[in-house]
């Protein structure tokens, strides 16, 4: 039902007088098989929640769920196999290990665990993503949505629970970033993949199908279906 | 993970090449040392069982445990009753008995004497019928004057056949004519080694032995056993003599030398280790800093799933990869190396036998081993880091700061001090009689212990020193490039430190032993010209410690003009008190002060008769002696008591192993055969040491055995010896400033390649690219400098310390202030050449390129 939750979450940074809440009291639940995408104003909180959420960062209360597993108890290697295995993650720069060719950054998850992966859905993806004739070459060689595509390609490779994209088109120009986030749509309505993505660009957000707007550490109002327009009125509105 | 190691390594080429390189030196001076000494035992194998391989059994003297058969401490050579040749024969499963003599001999060759030592001249009789020594050119000699000589003798000293040798023994030198030319088996050359051989009658005449020989060659009949017949033949010897199959006496002759071999074996990997350690330095140094300038990368990895483990194991594939290739080349370089070595001391005059080069299997074996622990080693501390990389450092883009550890500045501190205390508290201790000089070492242990703990210490204050130091040693540096490097120095204190720190141990090294070996120097010169009383010495030439100077070399000198007074001084092997082998000296107790400058401070001279004995006061404080007690000496096996009747002082203080003198009438008593082993000369107070010499040398025309030497032939032996030694430890060291200097040129690409985008926009606002080279040297010539003030402040401070506990309290140190300035200068110079890698690297960066950097 739900790919990712978190439950009471508050993450507190710093102690003390320099403590810092950048969450507080957080609820969310994340559908299978949906495309959800979290705005809000910078200091409102989103990158530290989609790092609680990915595992990448503690939490001060409150528990995270992927799947069923609560990760908060986990162990580092085993929380760094759930990366591995359950987790997509796509970056807004520095996705790539510069040394390796594309299609061995897309293979790298698997690779490190130890797995094959399937042929036909790798060729697959290749395709969907047009990059197939840039499989051999390092990321140096590649142009900056050829990165990000790439990315996107390794994160689908091993199908996982849930992708996080944290501003993925931020450095992309409006072509290359809409050919990104079309991709994305096609994976949740064609592959039933379910994607996390911290944005603060509305456009990138109106391909979602649902938004959940951010401020100071608390969720404050979500939007189902949005488009473009009613996300600017809602972030107007909440500037206010 | 391992393609991805491998992947580092291939993309940055110049960087695997230099970390290899580093490790590099270390291997191949390890393996050269093994290949050196292998293939030194080789040819020495091959020598030795040629030489015996002609017969079965050896029929040899029967020698005490440290005594050997042609060498000290024995001035006579051991021999037997000719008698033991035919009761030998009559032994079931005897085939042949063929008695021979042999003693050592003094050839003279014309040529300057190159002084105490060298390869010893054997003569020997000529057997007839099977033996190992083989006929090369003419014939074997029948005549009294006739000689067969070595083929590699009569190659080095350009003999032929017909020639004339003049040959003395015990008496004056005597003509014979050279008949034939003999090698040993193959071997036609044995360290330079010279051998003579008679016919059987006239050796015995010669050798003045009366009836006595000195070994048999025994051959078996077929079918008999050679060990049972040795059995059989050791019943019957007498005791002085004993029987040994040539098999077993081969693996003796091979065992002893190859404890030799490991001696000289361990003291080349003493310096190979060096070499390593400083190698361990620069590339722990590299993989730190490569492991920091990748953790955005090893972030990303962690992101996506790698283990903490994983990518420890990443960063030590990696530096196993360069271990392999550095332990290849270390072999391949070090086989070169090996050869290298024999080039140069066979250009020194040292014959060496040649047994090609030595590769053993274990050899390659350690070789592989050591470059790839080395390597590890140094990568461990850095991989483990790692897994102090969080995931995060992917996303934010934070600089890791490094806090200055309270606990790592204690430690520092505290070894600092504990070390320079151990030093101080050492250097104190030792006094006149409570040195290494003097046998002591406790002094110079704990001095030892110190000078390793402040090579620590310093190395780990380094990096509190750098900023500091290097601020002192820039200062005033007012253009923009030399304040750049200055504060690029100090930048990262702790890089610089570890690339100083590798230039510190070399240098340090080699300015201790330049002090060490100056102070000692100063200090012999010093103590020889205060204690020796003589103008003029004579001595018999060769390699017999314990020689014996030719009859009638005393009366003749005596007696010349120019001579004041000549005395006579007998020296004879003795065990001492304390356990010690030492020797006694006996002279007349009038002709003392021709041979020391000294002055009585208990007793007197008058008493020095009989069984009373006079000791050096140095000896009597050390041993705790009376005037009146008696002290129990032991010589040629009988114990004898004496009492102490005169304790005396040597002008010039010198400690060493001549202390107990007697009078030469009862040393006489004791050994009647003791002879002459030192003429002191005193020559009249208006001649020049030089001419005294040549009368004496004139005088003596006939007996070229003896040696002559004036105080400053003395003085330039002792000069030549040390100065040799310590270039070959120069030499040795110096392959660990090397290592070091790859070290600084390793940083500085690796900083490069850190402040790229820092370079393009200096660039860019408008640096040269000649500016941005003479910032990059400079600040390689800071680091360097670095690196010498630390050396040669460890190198003088242990040198102090050693010196005081090596030498005693009145040791003082003499500081080569020539070798110091060098040393800082040529550090200095060594900066501008590691830097002109990386400043072309930096300059020759693409501007928009080098902004643009990640």
């Amino acid at each position: 039902m739900y790919a990712v939750r978190a439950v009471d979450v508050t993450k507190i940074f710093g102690e003390g007088d320099t403590a810092v809440v950048a969450l507080s009291d957080v609820t969310l639940d994340f559908t299978k098989g949906e495309f959800t995408a979290i705005m809000g104003p910078s200091g409102s909180g989103k990158s530290t929640l989609m790092h609680s959420l990915a595992g990448l960062e503690s939490v001060t209360e409150g528990d995270i769920f992927i799947g069923d597993v609560q990760i908060g108890s986990l162990s580092d290697n085993d929380l760094t196999e759930l990366r591995r295995d359950d987790i997509g993650f796509i970056f807004q720069t520095f996705n790539l290990i510069p040394t390796l060719t594309a299609m061995e950054n897309i293979e790298l998850p698997a690779t490190i665990a130890g797995r094959t992966l399937d042929a036909g859905w790798i060729g697959q993806l290749l395709d969907i993503l047009g990059i197939r004739e840039r499989v051999d070459h390092r990321p140096p060689e590649l142009s900056g949505g050829e990165r990000q595509r790439v990315a996107a390609a390794r994160a689908l490779a091993g199908k996982p629970e849930v992708i996080f994209a944290d501003e993925p088109t931020g450095n992309l120009d409006s072509k290359s970033a809409a050919e990104l986030l079309g991709f994305l749509r096609r994976a949740v309505d064609d592959f039933g993949q379910t994607i996390v993505m911290v944005t603060h660009d509305p456009s990138a957000a109106a391909y979602a199908d649902t938004v959940i707007f951010l401020r100071d550490g608390v969720p404050v109002s979500t939007l189902t279906n949005p488009d473009r327009d009613r996300i600017l009125d809602e972030i107007k509105g909440l500037e206010n | 993970m391992v393609k991805i190691a491998f992947r580092n390594l291939w993309e940055h080429k110049l960087r695997s090449a230099l970390l290899a390189a580093a490790v590099v030196a270390g291997v191949s001076f390890v393996v050269a040392s093994f290949v050196f000494t292998d293939s030194l035992g080789a040819g020495f194998d091959d020598a030795f069982s040629e030489a015996l391989a002609s017969y079965d059994i050896a029929v040899g003297p029967n020698l005490e445990e440290d005594e050997t058969q042609f060498g000290p401490p024995s001035s006579e050579i051991p021999s037997f009753d000719a008698g033991v040749a035919s009761i030998v024969a009559a032994v079931d499963g005897v085939a042949t008995s063929s008695p021979s003599v042999a003693t050592s001999a003094f050839i003279d060759f014309g040529e300057e004497d190159t002084g105490f030592g060298g390869p010893p001249t054997i003569a020997f009789s000529w057997t007839e019928g099977p033996s190992s020594w083989k006929l090369v050119e003419g014939r074997s000699p029948v005549a009294s004057s006739e000689v067969v000589i070595f083929v590699g003798t009569a190659t080095d000293h350009e003999i032929s056949l017909g020639d004339t040798v003049r040959i003395a023994f015990d008496g004056p030198v005597e003509d014979f004519t050279v008949v034939g030319t003999m090698s040993l088996g193959d071997t036609t050359d044995l360290f330079g080694a010279t051998f003579i051989a008679f016919e059987y009658q006239t050796a015995e005449t010669l050798f003045d032995l009366a009836r006595q020989i000195t070994s048999v060659e025994v051959n078996i009949k077929e079918g008999f056993d050679v060990d049972a017949v040795v059995e059989q033949v050791n019943l019957v010897l007498p005791e002085e003599a004993i029987a040994t199959s040539t098999q077993t006496a081969v693996e003796e002759q091979a065992a002893d030398l190859k404890q030799g071999l490991s001696f000289f074996n361990t003291f080349l990997l003493a310096f190979a280790g060096i070499a390593l350690v400083v190698g361990l330095f620069v590339v722990y140094n590299a993989f730190r800093v490569v492991v920091a300038q990748r953790s955005k990368e090893l972030a990303l990895l962690r992101i996506l799933g790698t283990k903490r483990l994983q990518l420890i194991q990443g960063v030590l594939v990696e530096a196993a990869f360069v271990g392999i290739v550095a332990s290849f080349v270390g072999i391949l370089a070090g086989m070169g190396l090996a050869l290298g070595i024999r080039r140069i001391l066979e250009l020194l005059g040292n014959s060496l036998p040649d047994a090609g080069l030595v590769l053993a299997p274990r050899t390659i074996l350690v070789g592989f081993v050591v470059g790839i622990l080395a390597t590890l080693i140094s990568a461990v501390l850095p991989a483990v880091r790692t897994a102090r990389i969080s995931p995060m450092a992917a996303l934010r883009d934070m600089p890791s700061g490094r806090k200055t550890s309270l606990p790592g500045k204690l430690i520092a501190v505290s070894t600092l001090a504990v070390s320079i205390g151990l030093i101080v508290f050492g250097a104190v201790q030792a006094s006149d009689s409570k040195s290494a000089f003097t046998g002591e070492t406790g002094p110079l242990q704990v001095v030892g212990l110190g000078g390793f703990l402040l090579f620590i210490g310093l190395y780990l204050a380094a990096r509190f020193l750098a900023r500091p130091v290097i601020g002192l040693l820039g200062f005033g540096a007012k253009k923009m490039t030399a304040t750049l490097a200055r504060e690029n120095a100090r930048r990262s204190p702790r890089r610089t430190a570890t690339t100083a720190a590798s230039l510190m141990i070399g240098l340090g090294l080699v300015v201790m032993v330049a002090i060490l070996s100056a102070s000692v120097q100063d200090q012999i010169l010093a103590a020889t010209e205060d204690s020796v009383a003589a103008d003029v010495f004579l001595q018999p030439a060769g390699s017999d410690f314990f020689g014996k100077l030719p009859t009638g070399v005393l009366d003749i000198v005596k007696d010349l003009d120019g001579v004041e007074t000549a005395t006579g001084v007998n020296l004879k092997p003795a065990t001492l008190p304390g356990d010690t082998n030492g020797f006694v000296l006996g002279i007349h107790p009038e002709g003392m002060h021709s041979f020391l400058k000294f002055e009585v401070t208990q007793g007197s001279l008058d008493d020095m008769v009989g069984d009373s004995i006079a000791v050096q006061q140095i000896e009597v404080e050390a041993q705790g002696f009376q005037l009146g007690d008696v002290i129990a000496i032991t010589i040629d096996g009988d114990e004898y008591s004496f009492t102490l009747a005169v304790v005396f002082r040597l002008l010039g203080d010198t400690p060493d192993d001549q202390s107990y003198y007697l009078n030469e009438a009862r040393l006489l008593e004791i050994d009647p055969n003791v002879g002459i082993n030192t003429v002191a000369v005193v020559l009249d107070p208006e001649v020049d040491p030089e001419d005294g010499k040549a009368t004496i040398n004139e005088a003596l025309v006939d007996y070229p055995t003896v040696r002559i030497t004036t105080l400053a032939d003395l003085v330039e032996q002792i000069k030549t010896l040390l100065g040799s030694l310590v270039a070959m430890i120069g030499g040795l060291l110096f392959m660990s400033v090397v290592i070091a200097l790859i070290g600084i040129v390793l940083t500085l690409y690796l900083a490069v390649i850190e402040r790229t985008r820092e370079i393009g926009l200096l660039r860019a606002i408008g640096m040269s690219q000649k500016q941005v080279r003479r910032t990059i040297r400079f600040e390689a010539v800071l680091i360097a400098l670095f690196g010498a003030v630390l050396g040669i402040f460890l190198g003088v401070f242990l040198g102090w310390g050693l010196v005081r506990s090596i030498i005693g309290e009145g040791g003082s140190m003499t500081i080569p202030w020539l070798w110091l300035l060098a040393g800082f200068f040529g550090a200095g110079l060594a900066g501008v050449l590691a830097a002109i890698i990386p400043s072309y690297q930096a300059s020759n960066l693409d501007v928009l390129e080098a902004i643009a950097y990640e």
